[in-house]
């Protein structure tokens, strides 16, 4: 709006400086136009002119009395000279420039005619009276007086046009003077203001500039940071892609390995259940043939209890226990397995919180990164292990999109050996990869660990440098509990026999059902069978005495065995059950089909460890 | 080009005039019949007795003819004059520098710079339109500015400078 404002004023200043000047410039070009039109008119010979004339009267007149007076014979001689001269005038008055002048005169030219017919009618007397004739000179000198008045008014006339002229000219030239005066202090007076208003537009555009350069630096800045920001994203992007796509891989690869064991592990159960009751009621002499048998059912189970662990699928014990206990506790197995050259020290920081894991594999674990250490240092060296606390922070929980938890238990094992590349370090908890010789190692020692660290809810780092060292680091999820299950020795009691209760086997493999009752009958127990939950159920109505089910956790027909079990619960409120599965992921790692305190037993299994299922699940004894 | 012109014309004039005063200081001619101009003052050629250079019609048509056609504001149209240059009767009277006074019949006088008569072709004439001027005509002599051929004389001091009914010079 005061821009709108300042916009007209400046328009109207502007038009008002142009009108002011062209109106100067015109009443000047005036003026000087007609102060050049009076000089050309000649203005100053006009009276110059008129009394030149009178002059030249005054003389022939003069001249004539000094002749009526005296008789000189100067003046005499003068006359024709003085006669012609005023002659001339006539001339003079009417011819040119000047004479047109004259000739505009009041009076002036009838005067001329009148003097020119005065001599022409006295040529002859003057010549006569030049030559000494007798002339009759008064009359002559009548005839010319009376033309002494009349011309002298003519002068009047000419010095009258003349001051008019002039006077008018000055009142001109004073109108001219006075508007010039308004006019040039109108300009100066626009001028001023014109300048003060470009001043201030002046000061406006620099001041916009500036800030216009200002707002340019800020918004370059801001790019640049912006550019910054989006570089760390982007190799953040890249960096944390890269990590999935290994997590991804270990996830395939974990569920391959964990279907084959799955499927292996039946057959083996098959293989090692008919073993045993080949060993409890076979003859003699089939002993030494089936011992291997057993043993090679029960490597058989080892792997794929390995395999299982990798693919996050092993049944697992989660327990509280306080970690420094758990690695004091295996020092002297440790050492011994570590050697003489190689020296391990234990450290732990203060107030170290309670883990939560399977404690019989986390000592599967340190065992083996121990040897893994010992295999890194073959001429002796250090190993160190420390147990820590650890809280994750907001950028490390960006850093690793898997980890759910914040809080861990860390145990870290670090050697001075020859370390690892940078490229092996990207396949070490691959399954079957291996640096060792052949025969040394499995390759699947980090991968289990991987894996049980996974499935716990934690995470294995490993960190190395060529030549001077590697450490594995294993986090363990807190436990919250007040009560610290202390890791105990689990090498299995031996199991007692029943005392006739009556189970029920659910199972849909045919040779797994018919050997659970074999070995059943064999340790004392009587056992029914149904291969799913429908016959289960017809059985559970029409026998009111079953004690116990043993059932698998999935079940054909879309209802596993826990659903099943909840569901038969309140009409049998004394049955007790023991599940058992091949493939118990799905019980451990987030489906929570099994409660805490049910007793899970995984495939394979041998004898003595159905028994004290059975022996737990009926409270015949507390094992742990 | 013009002003170029009148400038080597004038020094050449200059040069002869030199020639003209060494050679023949005392060249000039008496006069014989009546006067029509009288050149008195600082005159270093002179041929009267008084110390007066004077000039009849003879001795005037000596010098080189010259015309100027041009208007006048007492003339009606252009007029054709004729005469001699100034310059010339000047340097024949041995008159380098200095003021020209110049008397009418009438005693009309005016003072002139001789500057006027070395920068421009200033005549004085004896002939208008192929006759000799009477005193009734402005004559019997009449100095005369090339008004038309140099506009710049045209105003009131070549126009004042410009006396008719001429009878005397007087150099100073």
């Amino acid at each position: 709006m005061m821009m709108e404002k300042l916009k007209y004023l400046y328009g109207l200043l502007v038009i008002a400086t142009i009108i002011m000047a062209a109106s100067a410039y015109w009443m000047i070009t005036g003026l000087v136009q007609e102060s050049v039109r009076i000089e050309n008119g000649a203005r100053d010979t006009l009276i110059g002119i008129t009394s030149q004339t009178d002059y030249e009267l005054q003389r022939f007149l003069d001249t004539l009395n000094q002749i009526e007076a005296s008789g000189s014979e100067t003046a005499r001689a003068d006359l024709i000279d003085r006669y012609d001269v005023l002659w001339s005038r006539y001339d003079t008055n009417t011819s040119g420039l000047a004479g047109s002048a004259y000739v505009m005169l009041p009076n002036a030219s009838p005067t001329m005619k009148k003097l020119h017919t005065l001599l022409v009618d006295t040529e002859e007397e003057v010549i006569a009276l030049a030559k000494g004739q007798p002339v009759n000179i008064t009359v002559l000198i009548d005839r010319y007086r009376s033309l002494v008045p009349d011309l002298h008014r003519v002068t009047m006339e000419a010095t009258k046009f003349t001051t008019i002229t002039t006077s008018n000219l000055h009142d001109h030239l004073q109108r001219v003077g006075f508007w010039s005066k308004i006019f040039l202090l109108g300009m100066l007076v626009t001028g001023f203001l014109l300048s003060l208003i470009l001043m201030s537009e002046r000061k406006r555009m620099n001041s916009l500039t500036r800030s216009l350069e200002k707002r340019v630096k800020e918004r370059t800045q801001d790019l640049e940071k912006t550019n910054v920001t989006l570089k760390e994203e982007i190799s953040y992007r890249v960096e944390t892609e890269q990590k999935l796509v290994q997590a991804q891989k270990m996830e395939i690869v974990g569920q391959l390995t964990g279907g084959i064991a799955h499927d292996f592990n039946n057959f083996l159960a098959i293989i090692q259940g008919n073993a045993e009751l080949l060993q409890e009621y076979g003859s003699e002499n089939d002993l030494p043939l089936i011992k291997p048998i057993l043993k090679a059912s029960e490597k058989g189970g080892q792997l794929t209890q390995r395999l299982l662990a990798f693919s996050r699928q092993q049944p697992l014990h989660p327990k509280q226990f306080n970690l420094k206990v758990l690695v004091n506790n295996m020092n002297v197995l440790l050492k011994r397995t570590v050697g003489e050259t190689i020296n391990i020290t234990l450290t732990a920081e203060e107030d170290l919180w309670d883990a939560l894991a399977d404690p019989a594999q986390v000592e599967n674990a340190l065992l083996n990164l121990v040897i893994n250490s010992r295999h890194a240092m073959p001429k002796g060296g250090d190993i160190r292990i420390h147990c820590s606390n650890f809280s994750a922070d907001t950028d490390y929980l960006k850093n690793n999109p898997e980890i759910k938890l914040t809080e861990f238990v860390v145990l870290s094992v670090s050697d001075n050996g020859t370390g690892i590349t940078e490229e092996v370090k990207e396949h070490v908890f691959e399954p079957f990869f291996t640096t060792k010789k052949v025969g040394e190692g499995t390759g699947l020692g980090l991968s289990m660990i991987y894996g049980f660290a996974k499935q716990s809810g934690g995470q294995v780092n490993i960190s190395s440098v060529v030549g001077k060292g590697t450490t594995v680091e294993l986090y363990l999820p807190r436990g919250y509990e007040e009560q610290t299950t202390y890791p105990l020795d689990h090498i299995a009691a031996v199991a007692t026999p029943g005392n006739q209760e009556v189970v029920l086997v659910i199972e849909d493999e045919q040779d797994v059902r018919s050997l659970a009752k074999e070995v059943l009958t064999s340790l004392n127990y009587i056992a029914i069978t149904a291969e799913d939950t429908v016959i289960a159920r017809k059985l559970l109505e029409d026998n009111k005495d079953i004690d116990l089910l043993l059932c698998d956790v999935i079940l054909p027909g879309g209802v596993n065995g826990p659903d099943f079990y909840n569901s038969i619960k309140e009409e049998n409120p004394e049955l007790k059950v023991v599940f058992m599965s091949g493939y118990p992921a799905e019980v451990v790692t987030g489906k929570n089909l099994l409660s805490k305190n049910d007793i899970l037993l995984s495939k394979p299994f041998r004898r003595n460890m159905l028994a004290q299922a059975l022996n737990q699940a009926l409270g015949f004894r507390q094992i742990f | 080009m013009l002003f170029i012109c009148n400038l080597s014309r004038l020094a050449l004039v200059s040069l002869i005039a030199i020639i003209a005063i060494t050679s023949s200081a005392s060249a000039l001619e008496k006069a014989t019949g009546a006067i029509l101009l009288k050149v008195s003052g600082k005159v270093s050629t002179v041929n009267t007795a008084d110390g007066t250079a004077v000039f009849d019609r003879n001795l005037l048509n000596s010098f080189e003819r010259k015309s100027i056609r041009t208007k006048t504001p007492w003339t009606n149209g252009v007029i054709h004059f004729e005469g001699f240059l100034v310059r010339d009767l000047l340097s024949a009277i041995g008159v380098e520098s200095g003021t020209v006074r110049a008397v009418a019949i009438n005693e009309y006088m005016i003072e002139i710079p001789i500057e006027d008569f070395l920068k421009y072709d200033v005549i004085i004439a004896d002939h208008k339109n192929g006759t000799p001027m009477t005193v009734r005509e402005k004559g019997p002599l009449w100095i005369i500015y090339p008004w038309d051929s140099d506009p710049e004389l045209v105003n009131e001091i070549y126009h004042a400078r410009s006396i008719w009914q001429l009878r005397s010079l007087i150099i100073e």
